[in-house]
């Protein structure tokens, strides 16, 4: 598990759609195109910098799918990791403000 | 398959518009001689109406939304639209003329993320340009707002519609489009006045012009591969659609009527008293649209350009029926490959002529 804490942000600089179980995201800076299955939406849709990463593979992930937490959070790591290199995830090691569409 | 292509398959299985085309406004700072729209604003949807039909649409599932006119920017709450809808995350292209995009305006596209920009461009020539805007200055004013937007990194594509008075220039307006460095396409469509006029149909470009466009390998690549005959479809391609209109896209008109697709004014509801999932997933006219595959079009299911032709339901519709064959389709299928198509056969391989008004276009009662 993790030794410090992660809160996840998408980023502005991406457009963003579900569709049923997957994702799809188009980053507006490269035009890279990533397709997210279910456990990856469900990080995604959670990603609201105000939830932790161990909370976020808790509740969402390993509530949900029949995965240990070990291996939820060794997968997740990857992932997130993957969409912060495009700069689709933003990660931060305290909760962060949110903004929402008026 | 790439990403987007699986993503097109699994919104047309689930029946999800994935694609819609939004004109915030018809009014217009140009006046170009083949444009399809009246310029009257009257009526218009409001600010909070475009933005709960933009909610309704993320909640329904689309993720690519154009926003177009008329001319888009002369809405002042255009801005407020663009920024609502990024907001909500879509993959937003804007078409308009440019004519009032300064550097200001390039670095807010830039900023909130605009995927795309896109632009017409009618000749390298002002004097043509212009003429066909029927806006001085136009030229000069949109291809300066082409280098603000390069400047800052917006993606542009240009549009070449060809016309009468501009094909010739076509050649030039692709090398200004790569000397600005952005993508360039060309468009042999006129298309008839949404009011039913048909007017304008006579500025397009002749079947022998258009041949030798399709000849030309600067705008279609290795010319051999591209003229040269397919066989008929495969079973696969009979069991499916035309296009996507009407089954992952759809046009939304500024007074809030939906339709299949901004060539395609078949009316399917009015937002005004409907939700847009009521009216996708309820209408009878888009249930009828559906209905429709390859195998029950009735000259073109047996034609033998029916693997590859560019059929527009829309404007098969306009021509009276959609469930026929759109006769500038057929000319391009012809003069691509030198054989008729099923429908010219029918008239004595000649391509159907559609001189009058059959179909209008009327809001939703």
């Amino acid at each position: 598990m993790a030794s410090t804490e992660m809160y996840l942000t998408q980023s502005a600089d991406i457009a963003s759609r579900t569709l049923g179980d997957d994702t799809i995201i188009m980053s507006t800076l490269d035009s890279t195109v990533f397709m997210l299955n279910s456990v990856g939406t469900a990080i995604w849709n959670a990603a609201d910098g105000a939830t932790s990463l161990s909370q976020i593979i808790r509740e969402r992930v390993c509530a949900e799918f029949d995965v240990s937490d070990e291996q939820a959070y060794a997968d997740a790591k990857e992932f997130i990791d993957e969409l912060a290199r495009h700069g689709i995830l933003l990660i931060a090691d305290a909760p962060v403000a949110r903004k929402e569409a008026r | 398959m790439s990403l987007l292509d699986e993503m097109n398959e699994k919104a047309s299985a689930r029946g999800i518009p994935l694609s819609a085309h939004l004109d915030i406004t018809w009014r217009c700072n140009e006046r170009c001689v083949h444009c399809y729209l009246d310029h009257d604003g009257k009526g218009e949807m409001t600010t909070d109406e475009i933005k709960e039909v933009i909610k309704q649409l993320a909640e329904c599932g689309t993720f690519f939304l154009s926003i177009s006119g008329g001319e888009p920017l002369l809405r002042r709450d255009c801005w407020e639209i663009l920024e609502y809808a990024r907001a909500l995350k879509f993959n937003v292209k804007l078409k308009t003329n440019a004519v009032m995009i300064g550097p200001k305006e390039a670095a807010r596209l830039r900023k909130l993320g605009i995927e795309q920009v896109q632009i017409s461009l009618y000749s390298h020539r002002a004097e043509v340009h212009d003429a066909i805007t029927k806006l001085p200055g136009s030229l000069r004013r949109t291809t300066d707002a082409i280098r603000h937007l390069k400047a800052n990194g917006v993606k542009v594509s240009v549009t070449d519609v060809l016309m009468k008075y501009n094909h010739r220039d076509a050649k030039a307006v692709k090398k200004l489009a790569e000397e600005l460095g952005v993508n360039f396409v060309i468009d042999p469509t006129i298309t008839p006045m949404l009011s039913g006029d048909r007017g304008v149909m006579s500025l397009g470009i002749t079947t022998a012009e258009l041949e030798e466009i399709m000849h030309t390998e600067e705008f279609v690549g290795d010319v051999g591969e591209f003229c040269a005959p397919v066989s008929s479809a495969a079973e696969d391609v009979l069991d499916g659609y035309s296009c996507s209109a009407g089954h992952t896209l759809a046009y939304i008109s500024p007074f809030g009527d939906v339709y299949p697709c901004v060539q395609f004014p078949m009316p399917c509801g009015s937002l005004r008293k409907q939700s847009f999932h009521e009216i996708w997933y309820k209408s009878t006219a888009f249930a009828e649209l559906r209905s429709v595959h390859v195998r029950d079009l009735h000259t073109c299911s047996h034609c033998t350009h029916n693997s590859y032709c560019s059929r527009c339901p829309g404007l098969a519709y306009m021509e009276g029926d959609f469930r026929g064959p759109s006769s500038r389709d057929c000319e391009k299928s012809y003069v691509r490959t030198g054989i008729p198509s099923a429908a010219m056969a029918k008239n004595g391989n000649r391509v159907p002529q559609f001189g009058a008004s059959l179909v209008q276009i009327s809001g939703v009662q």
